[in-house]
C-alpha cells in the first residue's frame, strides 16, 4: 500500500512540477547553474571510474577470452560494446543516483524542514516547479555529456591497461574497438542515459519534497532517494533493453 | 482588511481550531496569542494556505481566498509577506539576492537597476548595513530575522504574517524586531499579523490581540484590555511571568 501512496504521489507531484515556468528566465538561470552542481562536478568520479573500469574489463575479458576459436580482436570489440551498452549507461548513472541523487534529496529536503519551501509557497511561487523541475532538465541535458566521456575515457582505459600490460597485441585490440561499429549502440545508450537522468532527479526530488521532520528524516529521505533511484534504474533498464534491443 | 469566519481544522481525531471568527484590520498590528498547542501556528498557516481547512472562510480584502482557485491564490500571495520563525532565508543566495528574489520571480517589467534599488531601500529600512554579499549562514539570528522582513516587504505587500518574530532572539534584539514590524505596519499600511506569546511584543506594538485557548478564540481586545480581562485563561497567560504579577500588584 506505501508502494502505492508514494506512486501516486510522485505523479500528483510530476504534474505540478510540470506546470509552465512562472519565470522562464529564471528557470534558465537554474537550469545553467544545476548543470555545474549536478553534472561538472561529477566529471571528476566519472572520469576516474570510466578509466579504471575500461581497464578491468579489457584485462577480464583478455584472461577469460583465451580460446583459439575466437579472435584477439574481440577482447577490443567486447570491451567497446560493454562500456557502451551497459557499463557508462547504467552504471555510471547508478554512481549518479548515489552522488547527485542523496545531493538533491538532502538539499530540497533541508530546505523544506527550515520552512525555505513554505517561504516560496507563501510568496505564490510554485516551489515543486522551481525546485525541481531545473534539476530534471539539467540532469537529462548533462549527464549524456558525462556518458559520452564516460565511453571515451572507458575505451581509453582499456587502450591503456592493454598498452602497459600487454595482454594482447595493441593493433588487436584497436582492431576490436573499430570492428563493426554501429550507431545505434549509442543512440541506444543515450536513450538509457535521458531516461534515468529523469528518473535520478525526479524521484530524488519527490523524497526531499516530501520530508518531514528534522535532520534525520533529511537522512532517511536521502537514503530513499539513492535506493528507489537504484531500483528504477535497474528495473527501467530491463525495460528498455527489451524495447530497443530487441 | 483579513475577515476569518467559523475556522476549523482537525488532524485525524484531533480538532485544532474549532470555528475561528474574527476580523484583521488594515494599518494594524494584530497578535495572535496563546500557549503551545493551541492552535497559533495552525491558523497562521490556513490563514497563507500552507494548510487547507476543513471549513470556514477567509477572505482578504472581501474575496474569498478559500474558494479561489490555484491561479487566483497565486494573485493574492503575490501581496502577502511572511516572517518564519527559523527565517526561512534561501541558503544559497547572498542577503540581497534573498531580498531581490521575490522582485526578480514577479516583475518582469522592472529593470535590474529598479530592483536593486528596491532591495536596497527595503534593507535599509531595517537597518542592515554592509551586509549585503553575505550568505544567511555569515550573519546573526537578529539581522537574518531583518533581512526576513526585507524580503517580505520587498514587494510592498498589503498583507504580512510574521511567525514568532522574537524566538531565539535576545530581548533587545527582539525589542527592535517588533519596533520594526510595527513601524512597517503604519508606515506601508499593511495588514500585520502575528503568531507570539512574548508578553512584551503584546503590550508593544499589539494594536489588536487575539487569545486562542485550545482552539477556541478565547478572548480578543486591545493589549490595555489584555490586563483587566477578566478571564481566568487570560490571566494565567498574561500573568504567568513573576515580572508582570509584580506590574499588576503596582
Amino acid at each position: 500500500m506505501q508502494l502505492f501512496h508514494h506512486i501516486g504521489s510522485y505523479l500528483m507531484l510530476l504534474a505540478t512540477i510540470l506546470r509552465r515556468p512562472q519565470n522562464a528566465k529564471i528557470y534558465r538561470q537554474k537550469i545553467i547553474v544545476e548543470m555545474d552542481n549536478l553534472g561538472l562536478q561529477s566529471l571528476g568520479i566519472v572520469a576516474i571510474i570510466s578509466v579504471f573500469m575500461g581497464a578491468v574489463v579489457t584485462i577480464q575479458t583478455a584472461f577469460n577470452t583465451d580460446h583459439p576459436l575466437l579472435p584477439i580482436y574481440a577482447v577490443g570489440f567486447a570491451t567497446r560494446q560493454s562500456i557502451i551498452l551497459e557499463f557508462s549507461p547504467t552504471i555510471i548513472s547508478l554512481i549518479l543516483a548515489g552522488k547527485v541523487g542523496s545531493r538533491i534529496a538532502s538539499e530540497i529536503g533541508t530546505m523544506r524542514v527550515t520552512e525555505q519551501i513554505d517561504a516560496l509557497e507563501v510568496m505564490g511561487i510554485n516551489s515543486s516547479g522551481y525546485l525541481i523541475l531545473p534539476k530534471i532538465v539539467a540532469s537529462m541535458i548533462v549527464n549524456p555529456m558525462l556518458v559520452i566521456i564516460s565511453i571515451f575515457l572507458g575505451v581509453f582505459g582499456g587502450w591503456l591497461a592493454t598498452y602497459v600490460t600487454g595482454v594482447i597485441p595493441l593493433s588487436h585490440f584497436t582492431y576490436g574497438i573499430l570492428f563493426e561499429f554501429s550507431q545505434y549502440d549509442v543512440f541506444y545508450a543515450m536513450i538509457k542515459t535521458v531516461v534515468f537522468a529523469f528518473l535520478i532527479a525526479s524521484i530524488s526530488g519527490y523524497f526531499g519534497y516530501i520530508t518531514r521532520g528534522g535532520a534525520l528524516e533529511v537522512g532517511h529521505s536521502s537514503t530513499k532517494a539513492v535506493v528507489f533511484s537504484s531500483i528504477y534504474i535497474i528495473f527501467f533498464n530491463l525495460i528498455l533493453t527489451q524495447i530497443l534491443l530487441v | 482588511m483579513i475577515q476569518i469566519k467559523d475556522l476549523r481544522k482537525s488532524f485525524e481525531e484531533l480538532q485544532v481550531l474549532k470555528g475561528v471568527d474574527t476580523t484583521f484590520e488594515k494599518g494594524k498590528t494584530s497578535l495572535i496569542i496563546g500557549q503551545s498547542g493551541s492552535g497559533k501556528t495552525v491558523f497562521m498557516k490556513c490563514l497563507v494556505g500552507l494548510l487547507e481547512p476543513d471549513e470556514g472562510d477567509i477572505f482578504y480584502d472581501d474575496m474569498n481566498f478559500t474558494a479561489m482557485s490555484v491561479r487566483q491564490r497565486t494573485r493574492v500571495r503575490k501581496k502577502m509577506g511572511m516572517l518564519f520563525q527559523g527565517s526561512a532565508l534561501f541558503d544559497s543566495l547572498t542577503v540581497e539576492e534573498n531580498v531581490i528574489f521575490p522582485l526578480e520571480m514577479f516583475n518582469k517589467n522592472m529593470t535590474k537597476k529598479e530592483k536593486l534599488e528596491r532591495a536596497h531601500f527595503c534593507l535599509d529600512r531595517v537597518n542592515i548595513l554592509n551586509a549585503n554579499h553575505l550568505y544567511p549562514a555569515e550573519i546573526s539570528g537578529g539581522m537574518k530575522k531583518r533581512v526576513a522582513i526585507a524580503r517580505a516587504i520587498a514587494n510592498s505587500p498589503d498583507y504580512l504574517f510574521c511567525d514568532e518574530p522574537n524566538s531565539g532572539l535576545d530581548p533587545q534584539t527582539a525589542i527592535v524586531i517588533d519596533k520594526l514590524i510595527s513601524e512597517i505596519t503604519k508606515e506601508f499600511n499593511i495588514t500585520t499579523v502575528v503568531n507570539t506569546h512574548d508578553m512584551n511584543s503584546v503590550m508593544e506594538i499589539g494594536d489588536h490581540v487575539v487569545f486562542l485557548y485550545k482552539g477556541d478564540l478565547w478572548w480578543e481586545g486591545s493589549s490595555e484590555e489584555i490586563l483587566t480581562s477578566q478571564n481566568k485563561e487570560v490571566e494565567d497567560f498574561v500573568y504567568a511571568s513573576e515580572l508582570m504579577l509584580k506590574l499588576k500588584s503596582q
